[in-house]
């Protein structure tokens, strides 16, 4: 009830003329950078934070965090409309997003992202005002161990969604597991495949990795076909029809879950909460072949997912100090530089300051919303804009966009490259995206098994000894026997047919 | 004969053109002395903006802009843990309009431990000023037993690879001072990578390790929560953060590991301008303003001038290319 009380007082603060502004300024800019490929919430946060400088604590952090949660609003309209993750987090959106605005149905899968997204926001912030200390307190019990479960759990999922060949999905996955060998070695500092280039000793950046993969070879594919007809249809409604607000509803609910528990835990990320959320819904829905084909939960639950995801890992940073993400760690940055020192005593030493971004934050989403519901629409038009113009532009923002992360033009280089080879793969039927989120969770399970054998009294057993962790590879065991099953059941029954025939 | 009269025109030519070139060089400088800096001066971060190194570098270059007369840009050159922005900086061109943030010891180590696979050396610096001399510590949760490092010590050599104990990963400073703590005290301990403070802190406060290693501004604000304590400090003395921690040196571990932030001219550079600059770098660190900055920002400070800064920086490149000489990391 006090929190209530205080809540209301931050909604004085943040509801002033000058901090309002700031709180539409920082997630207009997020919207923005979500959109732009490349340009990630990081890269924005970390571009804007010289410009607060002048300003007061609380108009700057209201600003900079409106930029992330803003970003993951973005990063849906390019996923949707023209197959090129705006962030991270959206790679898993493309998959059923743009078949929709193939069909025509692209206004539907921006509105129900949108309503999402502000579900998933509001519950996580609701969950920092009431229940912020007592649930970072219980995140804490994850240990390495733990990571390496989850991440484990999350790589069995994405073998669901490979696609229709499980054989070109493996290669797929298992080219990004190379490429996340890349770099130092986490055991022994030993530097492996820089093939003499400084540049990859801290590994490929996910950023390069993304937009070569997937942004510039799918303008390279779509160049070669004929321009003039392969145009989406006309947007119209951006309400997604009354028969779809059930399913996306409940996908929706289920998304704000797993984003809320995951934004918890630190060294997680937006990415895994939408992977877990779309393999989630394929697995729930009736027909699961719907989905890579424009299934509209598949947009909807990981949107969600994302957005609760970057409210709920605001928890660890107010309450212990400790950045769950690259964003928020470059938010840490910005606290320290004016002069806030993020962690148990911020509650108590600054709480004018915390309960007035809290605040912003309601009004951040509300805004998102309105941003989001009307002008979709407008954003939308972006398909409608002749490829011979957009081809250019996208190129163009693409590259910049890499070249912004670290200033190196080493890595443009490096992106054209994967342009190439995501071109081939496109031509060869390899799935993209499992490369990308085995590169990913490859990074994490590499990491975490190495601390967990450091720090381990008998090998791997301590994985089975923990109960979180022990519960999760259970999960997996069943899971990969009931896939086993159900392959040679299906086989046999093949074989059966063919006896028969 | 002729010989001789060719040699001695020779020579005498020489020594004009090196009189006329010297002459050229002072007039040059002196006119670059009264004018410099004309127009802003680029400063490269080696590290992301929002970084430990990046608000050093902001922090102290914005007072400095009152005895500079200009303005600093900062460029973030992130990358190959600083080795990319080191190797910008080596490599910047020398008109004086091109400075940077070094961090001993890690721009010692990278070339020591990559070799030719980094475009620098030591030498390619001019140091100007170091302004943060910032310790390693060894931090335990709030209700551990250890009270000191001796304890620690004394526990590690009865249970021999029983603690556990979070770093921040192979080949860097951290790592070289448990090697040095378990070769000298003839202990053994499980030491466990991490990357960056922050999952170190979560790891030991939710008990998955025993005890971590880090330096001293960052883990400030959970010492002042008494989440965690610090129980020792890498510094030659005590330090006014945490009074309470004794140094290694107290404990019988014989070593010092602190971590430096300062700013350097790539070499080549004209010594009158890295003058002009070393001073307005002293009269900034000196500056209210700057030390109420630092203050806010938990910053253990320590200015060493460019001789001393010098100095520090050749005693540690030797001693850590002899260590690595003797063992490999």
């Amino acid at each position: 009830m006090e929190n209530l009380l205080l809540l209301l007082h931050g909604f004085e603060a943040a509801l002033t003329p000058s901090n309002l502004l700031f709180c539409l300024i920082g997630v207009a800019v997020g919207q923005l950078v979500g959109v732009l490929p490349g340009l990630g919430p990081v890269a924005g946060t970390a571009m804007l934070i010289p410009l607060t400088y002048s300003l007061g604590p609380v108009p700057a952090i209201i600003m900079l965090a409106g930029i992330f949660y803003g970003a993951m609003y973005g990063g849906t309209i390019t996923s949707v409309l023209i197959n090129v993750p705006g962030e991270g987090a959206s790679v898993i959106t493309c998959i059923d997003g743009h078949q929709m605005a193939k069909q025509g149905r692209g206004g539907s899968a921006l509105g129900a992202a949108a309503i999402g997204s502000f579900i998933g926001g509001v519950v996580a912030v609701l969950c920092l005002t009431f229940l912020g200390p007592t649930l970072a307190e219980y995140a804490l019990r994850f240990g390495p161990p733990e990571f390496f479960s989850i991440m484990v759990f999350g790589l069995l999922l994405l073998v669901g969604l490979i696609g229709k060949s499980v054989v070109k999905g493996m290669i797929s996955a298992i080219i990004g597991m190379l490429l996340a060998l890349v770099g130092q070695d986490p055991a022994t500092g030993a530097d492996r495949f820089l093939f003499g280039q400084i540049e990859l000793l801290e590994g490929i950046d996910f950023v390069v990795l993304a937009i070569g993969l997937f942004g510039l070879s799918e303008i390279l594919t779509n160049t070669e076909e004929n321009m003039d007809l392969n145009k989406p249809e006309k947007i119209s409604k951006m309400i997604p029809p009354r028969y779809e607000w059930k399913p996306s509803l409940m996908a929706i609910l289920r998304g704000t879950g797993i984003g809320g528990v995951l934004g918890l835990i630190p060294g997680t990320s937006a990415s895994i909460a939408a992977l877990m959320s779309y393999s989630l819904e394929k697995k729930l829905a009736k027909d699961p072949s719907r989905f890579g084909k424009g299934a509209i939960e598949g947009v909807a639950g990981p949107e969600t997912a994302n957005n609760s995801y970057a409210g709920a890992a605001l928890i660890p940073l107010f309450t212990l100090g400790i950045p769950t993400s690259p964003t928020i760690a470059v938010l840490l940055g910005a606290f320290i530089m004016h002069g806030l020192t993020p962690g148990p005593l911020l509650y108590q030493k600054n709480p004018d300051f915390i309960w007035a971004v809290v605040a912003s934050m309601f009004i951040g989403n509300v805004l998102l919303l309105i941003m989001n519901l009307p002008m979709a629409s407008w954003w939308a038009r972006i398909a409608l804009v002749p490829y011979k113009l957009l081809f250019p532009l996208i190129l163009l923002i693409c590259m910049v966009g890499v070249y912004s992360v670290n200033r190196s033009l080493w890595e443009v280089g490096l992106t054209i490259a994967f342009a190439a080879i995501g071109y081939l793969m496109k031509k060869w039927k390899l799935p993209s995206a499992a490369l990308i989120l085995s590169f990913v969770l490859g990074k994490n399970i590499e990491f975490t098994l190495v601390q967990t054998l450091s720090m381990s009294d008998n090998g791997l057993l301590v994985l089975f000894q923990r109960p979180i962790s022990a519960v999760l590879l259970t999960l997996c065991g069943i899971i990969l026997a009931v896939g086993f099953y159900t392959t040679i059941k299906n086989k046999r029954d093949n074989l059966a047919a063919d006896e028969a025939a | 004969m002729k010989r001789k009269i060719v040699a001695g025109f020779v020579a005498a030519l020489m020594l004009t053109t090196l009189a006329a070139g010297c002459g050229g060089k002072k007039q040059a400088s002196e006119k670059a002395g009264e004018a410099y800096p004309k127009k802003p001066i680029t400063a490269i971060v080696a590290f992301p903006a929002g970084g430990g190194t990046d608000i050093v570098a902001r922090s102290i270059l914005k007072t400095a802009e009152k005895y500079t007369g200009q303005g600093f840009v900062v460029d973030n050159k992130p990358g190959a843990g600083g080795a990319i922005g080191f190797t910008a900086l080596a490599g910047a061109t020398k008109d004086g309009y091109t400075i940077g943030m070094i961090n001993a010891p890690t721009v010692l180590l990278s070339p020591i431990q990559l070799g030719n696979k980094v475009k620098y050396k030591l030498d390619d610096f001019v140091p100007i000023a170091n302004f943060v001399s910032d310790p390693g510590v060894f931090v335990v949760p709030a209700d551990s037993s250890f009270k000191t490092l001796k304890d620690v010590i004394e526990f590690a050599k009865a249970n021999p690879n029983q603690l556990k104990l979070g770093y921040g990963g192979p080949g860097t400073s951290e790592a070289l001072a448990i090697r040095t703590l378990e070769q000298t005290q003839g202990i053994k301990i499980k030491k466990v990578p991490f990357e960056g403070t922050g999952p170190q802190l979560t790891a030991l406060m939710g008990k998955n390790i025993d005890i971590m290693i880090s330096n001293a501004s960052e883990v400030y604000p959970q010492h002042e929560a008494k989440q965690i304590r610090v129980i020792s400090v890498g510094s030659e003395k005590r330090i006014a953060m945490y009074p309470d921690a004794s140094t290694y040196k107290e404990n019988g571990f014989d070593y010092v590991q602190v971590a430096m932030r300062g700013i350097a001219a790539p070499s080549g550079m004209d010594p009158n301008q890295i003058k002009v600059l070393a001073d307005a770098m002293k009269k900034a660190y000196d500056d209210p303003e700057f030390q109420k900055n630092a203050k806010a920002l938990n910053l253990p400070l320590a200015y060493l001038g460019p001789e001393d800064f010098k100095k520090e920086l050749q005693k540690q490149d030797a001693f850590f290319r002899e260590e690595f000489k003797k063992n490999p990391w």
